[in-house]
């Protein structure tokens, strides 16, 4: 942890709330993007966030000095969210409501990078939506935020076995359905496609 | 075919060995699921890899300090909804356990008597206090009449007002436990 950091949590815990108006700058990106991935939408996502916030902010006294405070932030993030998703039962998609999902290669440049960059977040969203909210959780931090199996066993609260299944698990139904998805793709094509070309 | 091993390669992402991966390079070419399980596989990689984190809209910390006046005043409004209700239940409480004690040994009509009785004998009490207090300033010289009518008040005076305040802070304000 850096200098800084170290010395706003120091004054947080002493109840300076500029200091901890400090951090929640900090880790506002990294704490809004899990709990955007893990609930798909913008205002979830911000309730989510300042819920986590809050709760850091109330349990500070707890928080353990010799972890990274980001790691204790994501945790109380995807119990949260983990929670919110068991209380909402989204809908699942159906393979048929999916985006376009074609992989572009990221180094060309391109005018309608934004816009496909956006399709590519949706699809893979609703990809990830296939997951349950502790599977979606483990591929989610494991994919974003790089984090080993043993750091989201402490995160979820799981064991190190635990996490090592779910992700297997995630990653072969993750394929299947993007394996299932492009199949679908290609025989679309195939049907539009003038028989003369 | 066999696609166990290999598939649990892939779903784990094992680090293989330069003998481990020819062989999966030999399953790979032979075997059109697996070999579709890897390009799914190495697409999500890339997919996962290419997609930014997202920020939240402008302004999450100012939005975050409003809300932490917000919470911190439902908080308050909570601890004193919760304090005042356990008061209330304590005086209950109480209530129904003098009753307890007292009810059983005398009959209702001697307790109003004896509530009764009591009150009138406070009264007297009171009375014969002020009579002696009447009598003492009477005969005390003026200044300390004075003097004492004067810190009579003003002890009364602050009490009261720390009291009032005390009630003030407990019912608008609330008990911090967060610091």
């Amino acid at each position: 942890m850096v200098e800084p950091e170290q010395d706003w949590l120091e004054k947080a815990r002493n109840g300076d709330d500029d200091a901890f108006t400090r951090l929640v700058e900090t880790y506002q990106t990294p704490v809004y993007n899990l709990c955007y991935r893990m609930l798909g939408e913008g205002t979830a996502a911000e309730d989510a966030a300042q819920e986590t916030f809050w709760r850091a902010y109330q349990n500070l006294k707890r928080y353990d000095p010799a972890r990274p405070f980001i790691t204790w932030l994501l945790s109380i993030a995807a119990h949260h969210c983990i929670d919110q998703q068991r209380k909402r039962r989204l809908p699942i998609f159906e393979l048929d409501e999916f985006p376009e999902l074609d992989v572009m290669d990221v180094t060309v440049p391109n005018p309608e990078k934004e816009v496909s960059h956006n399709q590519e977040d949706e699809a893979l969203h609703q990809l990830i939506n296939q997951l349950s909210p502790q599977d979606r959780a483990t591929v989610i931090l494991k994919y974003w935020y790089d984090c080993s199996e043993d750091e989201i066993s402490q995160m979820l609260s799981l064991t190190v076995s635990a996490v090592k299944s779910r992700l297997h698990r995630s990653r072969r139904q993750l394929a299947e359905l993007l394996s299932a998805r492009s199949i679908q793709v290609v025989n679309e094509r195939r049907t539009h496609e003038s028989p003369a070309l | 075919m066999n696609h166990q091993p290999y598939e649990n390669w892939l779903l784990d992402e094992k680090i293989l060995t330069p003998a481990e991966k020819e062989q999966l390079g030999q399953h790979l070419a032979g075997c059109p699921q697996c070999a579709r399980m890897e390009e799914s596989l190495r697409m999500l990689d890339r997919e996962f890899r290419a997609i930014p984190a997202v920020a939240p809209p402008a302004g999450f910390s100012t939005r975050w300090q409003g809300s932490l006046a917000n919470r911190r005043r439902k908080q308050q409004r909570e601890q004193t909804r919760i304090i005042l209700i356990s008061m209330a239940a304590t005086s209950v409480a109480v209530g129904i356990t003098a009753a307890g004690f007292l009810l059983p040994r005398v009959s209702p009509i001697t307790f109003v008597a004896n509530i009764l009785t009591d009150v009138v004998k406070l009264v007297n009490a009171v009375s014969q206090f002020w009579l002696f207090v009447s009598s003492f300033l009477a005969a005390a010289p003026a200044s300390l009449s004075i003097g004492i009518t004067v810190t009579i008040i003003l002890w009364t005076s602050l009490t009261l007002l720390a009291w009032g305040i005390s009630l003030y802070r407990i019912t608008l304000k609330g008990i911090r436990t967060t610091k």
